[in-house]
């Protein structure tokens, strides 16, 4: 089947809500993120990780590198603070746009 | 986010750009193997699964130019990489960087040149407080050429109690023309005498109102005291109490900037007591001024209407505009005489006859720039064409270059450089170039300049105040700026220029070059019309010049020498420079190589005019008296007519019998003759010149005429003769009436000794310094030169405005041609096989040469006609600087077109010729 386009400016919410479970590497993140969309979405890197990048540069993120289970060296991203607070803040305005969206559509 | 969080992040980027580079490198390499192990533990082979992870990333290079450009300060780095880039591109094709870097230097520092001079005349204020206040009054006559001339004393102290719109109205005096000078004619400089050597030094009288109106403050010392310039010297005339104020300039050149004030130093020979220094700088209309005197009008001449010896500035009121001023002006103008008192040559709002003068105010900004203003916008006008011509010459060579870096681009591109990045790139080398050319461009303007005030220093105004400041080099970075974004953007504005696929595909086929040639074909065709409405204009300069040179002076100025001395009023006066003056003529005379030797006044051609009042027999002017007005008097010694080569075309010039006759004599000039006695014979008429006006005697004797010579251009080659008056000053004459009355001698303390010969003035100054040292040990000989530098120096501003408009006119024609030139060569590189095809199907050379010829002559052509119709709408503008041409002259216009069409031929010839040779096998196998 074929994958779906993330919508746009939703990569952001998505990666900080799979880093509030636990800190992560960025290609923990693209697994978890098909997963958890039954394999519809498929994040490429290259849009991946500018978005890591940038979250991390505005303080959302912290990143650290970690040995990780198979005794690699990877980078793991975890939400800081400011990052929980702006994926609340995120969260609930996302919650109202897809309910005014459903509701026009489901109005119409 | 805070701003300080966002510049810690730049920072921190910058610091550790080569941590965060590995930290990318390896993170994404994590990512790879990650992908990788997944997919061999799903059974595919360790190669095949890191190709496939790979492919997934979607290229590492991508996504980490992406990460890059999404970090802070990321542009920052992409500038230091495009200029990184940018310096190794412009360095591996060396011949584009330095005829780039040449032409930029030359575009911006000729516009960076002539900006610091539209500065420092034109947008500077002057270096007055509040210099908009400040007012200049000049009277004009109707008739004649007399324009913002001087004031007469009575007027000037009467608008000064009349007005109600200055603060301050105060008068000076400068340069020749000032009439009765304590003892003899005046000329604006004085010998100074400060410990052994003497200098001559540009003066000003002025009177305390002129000091307290320009709002100066010594520097040191003090300002002329309340009354001091009123007070008189013993002698009568102008000039004041032996005080003096000494420019800063003065002071650092003359003096070495010692402490000055309190002392005393010789002006022309009599102990001054120099009272103040003023700031660096301080001056009044451009006159350079190095020494200020107290003016000292005498009570007599305040009273005399007919001497215009006064300029006139006044300083404003608060809240007064200059609009309010001009009307007060012309209510006093209504009526001037009855308001003071007085008939007879008052100023007036209707002047109708000779006699009758009328004053207007003016911006002393505006008076101080007179028409230069004009030239100065022409030069800045036509500068501005050159670098014109200069972008679109880089433009279009720009451009030929993107063509043959499409490969590059698209490869760039294909490594992940977006659009926008690549157009970043070509516009950093753009400004790169452009600034690099400007840095030189300023440098290639000091050098200008200064060259430019060496030759003509006294052909535009306020060159002393001429320096490439702070907003020059803003210019000037604007300018570069401006110039490289213009011609980086152009080959962007090509979009076929990253067309990725075709690029790689078909390398350098031709295809479409249609499309891709006209923008370079419409640049260079713009690029000739400029070149040549510049080129017109130069031609009508040089034609100026041309016509100014060609002019009949009245005199023969080849093959003389002259220089000027000022001797010091001696224990005989007048009497005692005459005789002195006729010793030192006679030594001179005897030098080898000197064939004739004389004196006179006033060197024509630089000369302000003086209008004295001259009683004449039978003759009357329109207000009935027998009184004429006599533009300028000369004083002159034996055999002037002979040395000046100056025709005697009735009667005869001064001979030695005139030293010991009775009578008093003068030569006329043919207009004064035609002006009093029209078609009368003017020989033994009898006329009564002013000389309590001009040299300071105490009595105006009656002169016979005796000759009439050809008239003399005074004020210049471009204007009228004027009526002129030659006095002899060999003839001492007997006394007048009676014992008790002095011999009227009449020797001016400055005057120009003028000889001869066919030496140079540089062979001869030892010998002349010797023979002045001779008759007056202190007096230094100023302004040895031979009589066509003063002549030159005369037409400095035609001269300076011809020589600069035939370079930037030169500079874009070669520029045009380079641009004609490259175009074509470029098509025909790129035709090579459409060439090569018809050379073997059958095409004659000729055909070839036709064939390119065409392509060429077509651009030219429109180029030419455009830029004729271009020069024949502008050239009216700058009608006023021409001299005997036209701004449509025909002839002109024709040596043009010639000129550009054989350009053009030979531009487009050699490409032609070269696509002629082209060997079809060799052109068709390489394909």
């Amino acid at each position: 089947m074929e994958k779906l386009d993330i919508p746009q400016g939703t990569l952001d919410l998505m990666i900080l809500t799979i880093l509030a479970r636990e800190p992560m590497h960025g290609y923990g993140i693209s697994q978890r993120l098909a997963v958890l969309s039954h394999e519809q979405f498929q994040v490429n890197p290259g849009s991946l990780f500018p978005s890591l990048y940038r979250l991390e540069q505005d303080g959302k993120l912290k990143a650290e590198w970690r040995t990780t289970g198979n005794n690699r060296r990877a980078k793991y991203y975890r939400l800081t603070a400011s990052g929980r607070r702006h994926l609340d803040h995120y969260r609930e305005r996302w919650n109202r746009v897809s309910f005014a969206v459903a509701s026009v559509l489901e109005g119409a | 986010m805070t701003l300080l969080h966002r510049l810690a992040s730049i920072v921190r980027w910058i610091v550790r750009r080569n941590r965060a580079e590995r930290d990318l490198n390896d993170e994404l390499e994590t990512f790879v193997e990650m992908a990788a192990a997944d997919r061999m533990r799903d059974g595919a082979p360790p190669a095949e699964a890191r190709r496939s992870a790979v492919l997934h990333l979607g290229g590492v290079e991508q996504a980490k130019e992406r990460v890059r450009s999404t970090r802070h300060g990321a542009w920052l780095d992409e500038v230091g990489r495009d200029l990184r880039y940018g310096l190794r591109t412009l360095r591996r094709s060396p011949l584009f960087t330095a005829v780039a870097l040449l032409t930029l230097a030359l575009g911006i520092g000729a516009n960076t040149a002539i900006f610091s001079i539209v500065n420092a005349a034109i947008l500077q204020p002057l270096g007055y407080p509040a210099p908009d206040q400040l007012m200049r009054l000049t009277a004009h006559f109707p008739v004649g050429p007399l324009q913002g001339f001087r004031l007469s004393t009575p007027e000037y102290l009467e608008f000064r109690e009349m007005n109600r719109s200055f603060v301050e109205v105060g008068a000076f005096a400068v340069g020749e023309g000032v009439a009765g000078g304590g003892s003899g004619g005046w000329a604006g400089a004085i010998n100074l005498t400060a410990g052994d050597r003497p200098v001559r030094a540009r003066c000003a009288l002025v009177d305390e109102h002129l000091l307290a109106a320009l709002g100066v403050q010594p520097a040191q010392g003090r300002l002329f005291a309340p009354g001091e310039t009123d007070a008189m010297s013993s002698r009568p005339g102008i000039g004041g109490p032996p005080v003096a104020i000494l420019s800063h300039e003065l002071w650092q050149s003359a003096l070495g900037g010692q402490s000055i004030v309190g002392q005393s130093v010789y002006v022309d020979g009599r102990p001054h007591d120099i009272i103040g220094v003023m700031p660096p700088g301080f001056d009044v209309m451009d006159n350079r001024t190095e020494i200020w005197l107290p003016i000292g009008v005498h009570p007599e001449i305040r009273r005399i209407r007919q001497n215009h010896i006064l300029q006139v500035v006044g300083r404003l009121k608060d809240g007064v505009t200059p609009q309010a001023a001009e009307v007060e002006l012309s209510t006093f103008l209504e009526n001037w005489g009855e308001r003071v008192g007085v008939k007879g040559h008052v100023p007036t709002g209707h002047p109708s006859g000779p006699q009758d003068h009328t004053l207007r105010l003016q911006p002393l900004q505006d008076a101080i720039l007179g028409d230069a203003r004009r030239a100065i916008w022409v030069l800045q006008a036509a500068a501005g064409l050159v670098l014109l011509i200069a972008c679109a010459n880089l433009a279009s060579l720009v451009l030929a270059r993107a063509e043959s870096r499409r490969r590059e681009f698209a490869v760039r591109a294909a490594l992940g450089a977006s659009r926008g990045r690549l157009i970043q790139q070509t516009i950093t080398e753009g400004a790169l170039l452009s600034v690099a050319g400007g840095v030189i461009g300023v440098w290639v303007a000091r050098v200008g300049l200064r060259s430019l005030v060496l030759a003509y220093p006294t052909s535009l105004p306020r060159t002393s105040e001429l320096t490439i400041d702070l907003s020059v080099l803003l210019f000037a970075l604007l300018v570069s700026v401006a110039t490289g974004v213009f011609f980086g953007v152009a080959p962007a504005a090509q979009s076929r220029f990253i067309d990725l696929v075709n690029a790689l595909k078909d390398g350098n086929r031709e295809g479409g070059t249609g499309g891709r040639h006209r923008v370079r074909r419409a640049l260079v065709t713009a690029e000739v019309a400029l070149a040549v409405m510049l080129v017109i204009a130069a031609g009508l300069l040089v034609r100026t010049v041309y016509n100014l040179t060609r002019v009949d002076a009245g005199f023969d100025r080849s093959r003389m020498v002259t220089f000027s001395m000022t001797l010091p009023p001696g224990d005989s006066e007048a009497g005692g420079r005459a005789a002195a003056l006729q010793r030192l003529l006679n030594t001179v005379r005897q030098v080898p190589g000197v064939q004739a030797a004389t004196a006179m006044s006033d060197l024509p051609f630089d000369r302000k005019a003086q209008r004295y009042n001259t009683g004449a027999e039978n003759y009357t002017n329109t207000d009935g008296r027998p009184v004429a007005i006599v533009d300028y008097y000369q004083f002159v010694m034996s055999d002037y007519f002979t040395t000046m080569g100056i025709p005697i075309v009735a009667g005869r010039g001064f001979e030695a019998i005139d030293t010991t006759s009775e009578g008093r004599v003068v030569v006329i000039n043919e207009t004064l003759a035609n002006r009093l006695w029209n078609g009368r014979d003017p020989i033994g008429q009898r006329l009564r010149p002013n000389l309590g006006a001009s040299v300071g005697t105490s009595v105006n004797p009656w002169h016979t005429v005796v000759g009439v010579a050809k008239d003399v251009k005074q004020a210049g080659v471009d204007r009228d003769a004027g009526a002129e008056l030659y006095l002899f000053v060999d003839q001492p004459g007997p006394p007048i009436d009676g014992t008790e009355r002095p011999w009227v001698v009449i020797a001016p303390k400055t005057m120009n000794i003028v000889l001869r010969t066919s030496l140079a003035a540089s062979a001869l100054a030892q010998t002349l310094e010797r023979a002045v040292r001779a008759i007056a040990p202190s007096v230094p000989i100023v302004g040895l030169r031979e009589m066509d530098a003063v002549f030159d120096e005369s037409i400095g501003r035609p001269r300076l405005l011809a020589q600069l408009l035939a370079a930037f006119a030169g500079l874009a024609l070669l520029l045009a041609v380079l641009g004609t030139y490259g175009v074509l060569s470029f098509m025909v590189a790129e035709r090579r096989r459409e060439i090569g095809i018809r050379l073997a199907i059958g095409a004659t050379r000729g055909g070839i040469v036709a064939l390119v010829m065409k392509q060429g002559l077509v651009i030219a052509s429109i180029g030419l006609a455009t830029g004729v119709a271009g020069a024949l709408g502008l050239n009216r503008l700058f009608a006023s600087l021409l001299f005997g041409v036209e701004p449509t002259d025909s002839s002109t216009l024709a040596a043009v077109m010639c000129t550009i069409a054989l350009v053009a031929a030979l531009a487009c010839g050699l490409p032609a010729w070269r696509a002629s040779r082209l060997d079809p096998n060799v052109v068709l196998r390489a394909e």
